[in-house]
């Protein structure tokens, strides 16, 4: 009897539901720029915010920008006829053969800020990047739990909230219409309304976190589009990004933050 | 010798004025090979999506994604025309569309389903140029 009622209790408590939030990862997405795919999410009150914020992905390339072009990683930020549509985004930059790492961050009113650092990524291999903003002006950009370059100071103190714009992964608006597409797989976004520490991006690179202080969304893209914060910022597919298998091979071999040993103590 | 031959002339510019307005009928009475409005691109996105389940991305000149096989005009009856670029969707398992286009002075944008509401929109060119500066 005590065995049947733990059983019942995990199918009610989502033991047998694929969508638990502490399941580990499957899939990742993934997105072909030749074919303008990327996500993206209406503005809401946890994704339209000002201030201290942060951002994280795995990412791997499918192919990187050309010499001049870029792409984005993610954006709240439409290139178009007011500032009031411009919140930030981060991006990777070929600069002349040099690529780099930015984070542009608008103060919604008439001025942008850039902050750089020079990264070279290779295609085919998965990276988990991460950037800081703090509204003391200073930005720092994170590869696979190591900062990169120092602490870039000279942002703008005030960013706006692009409240009148959707939030982007893969892609940003230019009056309207999503350009600069990402062209590779991408796992376990989030965005921070917090300035997080590098080694906090490092620890939990691998985790789902589910409902967290300050954690806006959590984008496990773990063959679903649902925000895993509790915050309901869903996202929407466009043009038909697909999941696949692909892993970073040290989030593949995680087990679930919530294993079933401790399911069991917990419900015996 | 000269009349049999003036006259096997004569018949044969005969045969080529009435084949060329036979030709030249037979090209004017031809469908045109592309959709000439946005209302006739919504009609068969919504043929397509009766008989598909789905509506078709379509890309810059006409072109199918990646993913998808075969011609624009296999799948619509006529192709786009080369300026007009549709973006599909998916929200919450509800799919829809949006019908991009520009002219000299504006960018518009045609959308159906749950992101009607802000897909679709007119704006005015240009940018402001300061951002772009800005931002390399």
């Amino acid at each position: 009897m005590k065995y049947l009622a733990t059983f019942l209790i995990f199918c009610v408590t989502g033991f047998f539901n694929p969508a638990y939030a502490t399941y580990g990862l499957t899939k990742s997405a993934h997105l072909a720029s030749a074919s303008s795919q990327s996500f993206s999410g209406a503005n809401t009150a946890t994704t339209g915010f000002t201030g201290n914020f942060s951002g994280e992905m795995w990412v791997r390339f499918t192919s990187l920008p050309t010499s001049g072009n870029r792409v984005m990683l993610m954006s709240k930020w439409d290139n178009a006829t007011t500032w009031a549509q411009a919140s930030y985004y981060w991006d990777l930059n070929n600069n002349a053969g040099t690529y780099e790492l930015r984070l542009v961050i608008s103060n919604g009113t008439d001025n942008a800020s850039v902050s750089v650092v020079n990264w070279t990524p290779s295609t085919g291999t998965w990276y988990h990047i991460a950037f800081n903003y703090n509204t003391s002006g200073t930005v720092q950009f994170a590869v696979n739990g190591s900062q990169q370059g120092s602490d870039q100071t000279g942002a703008l103190t005030t960013r706006g909230d692009g409240s009148t714009t959707a939030t982007y992964l893969g892609a940003y608006l230019n009056s309207g219409s999503p350009t600069l597409f990402l062209d590779g797989d991408i796992s376990l976004a989030r965005l921070w309304a917090e300035t997080r520490t590098i080694a906090n991006f490092n620890t939990n690179q691998c985790s789902v976190l589910g409902a967290t202080t300050n954690l806006k969304a959590e984008w496990t893209l773990n063959d679903t589009l649902n925000d895993n914060s509790g915050n309901s910022n869903t996202l929407t597919n466009n043009n038909t990004a697909t999941f696949t298998t692909a892993l970073p091979s040290t989030c593949a071999t995680v087990a679930p933050a919530s294993s079933i040993e401790s399911d069991l103590i917990l419900f015996e | 010798m000269i009349k049999k031959i003036y006259k096997y002339i004569k018949e044969k510019i005969l045969l080529f004025f009435i084949g060329s307005t036979v030709l030249a009928a037979t090209v004017a009475l031809q469908p045109s090979a592309e959709y000439s409005s946005i209302d006739e691109v919504i009609t068969a996105q919504e043929n397509y999506y009766k008989q598909n389940g789905k509506y078709l991305q379509v890309l810059s000149g006409s072109k199918l994604p990646h993913y998808e096989q075969g011609t624009v005009k296999d799948k619509l009856g006529k192709d786009i025309p080369s300026g007009v670029i549709i973006d599909v969707y998916e929200f919450e398992g509800k799919r829809g569309y949006q019908i991009r286009y520009e002219d000299e002075t504006s960018f518009y944008s045609v959308a159906t389903g749950t992101e009607k509401a802000f897909r679709t929109w007119t704006k005015s060119k240009p940018v402001i140029s300061t951002m772009a500066t800005t931002t390399k």
